[in-house]
């Protein structure tokens, strides 16, 4: 095969492959409904060889395409969606596409009893469960933007972005799995807001020259209810857990006695710094609003510990009344001993207790916790 | 295409419906029905496939429906030459195989009717001179050709089956 030839072999390869994807792509929902296709049949012929008039068909053929309802809702997530607990607003994304012939609007709801698409097992429901329509203005979940709860006028072979959107609650474990399902339902298009759910006309007698509507859509044996030609489409996708895993640890060193602060002696008067470390692992998530307690009640009741009010231990030293330094999770780290809003206090959430609450520690940091204690 | 071949087409075109208007009124009647195939159970419980009319039957996208042309001769004469034109509605696709015409030589256009064609003779060309074997969906008209004269009183029917688009 000389070069030229193997050229035209290509070029009737491409024209081939064109010839295929560009009808399908062009015209997947058909031809409108409402549209009249008529038939008509021209005959020419001669007599004693003589060309005569060429006769039209008479009474043409002619009927209306009607409403063929057909949708698919497909899940755009190709696993389970990781989420944490206590996370708000976690988002599952769905497409739902008109391969109907007829603009339509579509309701939506959400379904939590199905299993899980990916092989898991479904063990918890998520709380605030609400579907909107993505808007265009944003690509991706956008809670201010993304606020409309059904599809309106969705045109032949269009697709709408749908999300799924809920709360996660708190104490779920790493491996939780809420399976949920979207179920789009077809309504009629055209009017303002969403239209009248669409019915079949399938078992009812035909109008002549008006649109009826068919039923083509397929069942979901997956989701309970959406059953062949229903106009319903659905599909499931599911959220998993990965909790955050913490590790704490506390360590206790004498920082002074009353006499110095080379090796100094746990004596009376003795000044002992308390280190807690809280440390987020590697896998799992970010620990938000983690707060940590430590009471120092027995020891203070026995006479044997006071809370130091003012933090010094060489390396971070505060002002009169900040007594409990946190280093990581939270901007400063001298934190007064008042409940004022700083995120920790001794004694005021919790009597002769340190309290440092609100701290975020993302995957693979940690939050230090200091404070002192004078031994009596 | 040479340049004579254009010329000679346009004039056949523009000189047909001239010679025809010369013509009287015609002997030939034609009636074109469409209808579709519904799979019903009858009395004894088994199943039947019977035709119904289009217009009276729910058809969408994806349905195959069957156009017919019913023809007879009305007049005292035997009409010769006898060519049945049905051209292909833009809002459905030929099903290939489909025509059928007893005692006609059926052939098909791929060009508006321009030149017609036994499916294994049509070739479509593209824009670059490549040249291939055109496809039953491309169709946009059937032609039947019957090989005898139509005697007075005589009749017949064509028929395709088309998909909606």
């Amino acid at each position: 095969m000389n070069t030229n030839k193997i050229y035209r072999v290509l070029a009737l390869l491409l024209v081939a492959a064109v010839a295929i994807v560009a009808p399908l792509s062009a015209e997947a929902a058909g031809t409108a409904s409402g549209i009249s296709i008529t038939n008509s049949a021209t005959v020419n012929y001669e007599v004693s060889g003589v060309p005569q008039t060429a006769i039209l068909t008479g009474p043409t053929a002619t009927f209306v395409v009607d409403n063929k309802v057909n949708l698919t809702v497909t899940t755009t997530n190709g696993s389970y969606v990781s989420t944490a607990p206590s996370a708000t607003s976690q988002v599952l994304t769905f497409r739902v596409t008109n391969n109907g012939n007829t603009t339509q609007d579509y309701s939506l709801a959400s379904s939590a009893t199905v299993t899980d698409p990916f092989g898991g097992a479904d063990n918890f429901n998520a709380t605030l469960v609400g579907v909107f329509v993505e808007s265009g203005a944003t690509a991706g979940y956008q809670t201010a933007e993304d606020t409309a709860t059904f599809i309106d006028e969705l045109v032949s072979d269009a697709t709408a972005t749908v999300y799924i959107v809920a709360d996660i609650p708190a104490g779920r474990a790493t491996n939780d799995i809420a399976a949920y399902a979207l179920i789009a339902t077809t309504h009629d298009g055209g009017s303002g807001g969403i239209g009248a759910a669409t019915t079949d006309d399938s078992g009812a007698g035909n109008s002549l020259l008006g649109v009826d509507v068919v039923f083509a859509d397929a069942a979901n044996g997956t989701v309970p209810g959406d059953t062949q030609y229903d106009g319903e489409g659905s599909d499931r996708s599911a959220y998993r857990v990965t909790a955050a895993a913490l590790t704490i640890a506390k360590t206790a060193v004498v920082y002074s006695d009353p006499f110095s602060t080379v090796n100094p002696k746990m004596i009376p008067g003795a000044v002992i710094t308390y280190t807690i470390t809280v440390t987020n692992g590697a896998t799992g998530s970010q620990a938000d609003n983690v707060s940590i307690t430590d009471s120092l009640a027995a020891e203070i009741a026995a006479g044997r510990l006071a809370f130091n009010t003012q933090f010094n231990d060489g390396v971070d030293g505060c002002g009169a009344g900040s007594g409990i330094v946190v280093v990581g999770g939270l901007p400063t780290p001298c934190k007064t001993n008042t409940n004022d809003g700083d995120g920790a206090d001794f004694g005021l959430s919790a009597a002769d207790t340190v309290t440092v609450s609100g701290l975020t520690i993302p995957l693979s940091s940690s939050a230090v916790i200091k404070f002192q204690v004078v031994v009596q | 295409m040479t340049t004579k071949t254009v010329v000679s087409m346009v004039l056949v075109v523009l000189l047909l419906p001239m010679t025809a208007a010369a013509q009287k009124k015609g002997s030939i009647e034609l009636r074109s029905i469409s209808e579709v195939e519904v799979a019903t159970t009858n009395a004894k419980g088994e199943k039947e496939v019977k035709r119904v009319d289009a217009a009276a039957s729910k058809v969408i996208p994806g349905d195959v429906v069957i156009f017919t042309t019913q023809y007879a001769n009305v007049d005292k004469k035997p009409a010769e030459n006898v060519v049945i034109i049905n051209p292909v509605s833009e809002h459905v696709v030929y099903v290939e195989n489909s025509a059928e015409g007893p005692g006609m030589k059926i052939e098909f256009s791929v060009d508006q009717g321009k030149r017609y064609a036994a499916p294994d003779k049509l070739v479509k060309t593209d824009a670059k001179g490549v040249s291939r074997r055109a496809a039953a969906r491309e169709y946009t008209h059937i032609r039947w050709t019957l090989g005898k004269p139509l005697a007075p009183g005589g009749k017949g029917s064509v028929s395709f089956r088309a998909r909606v688009k």
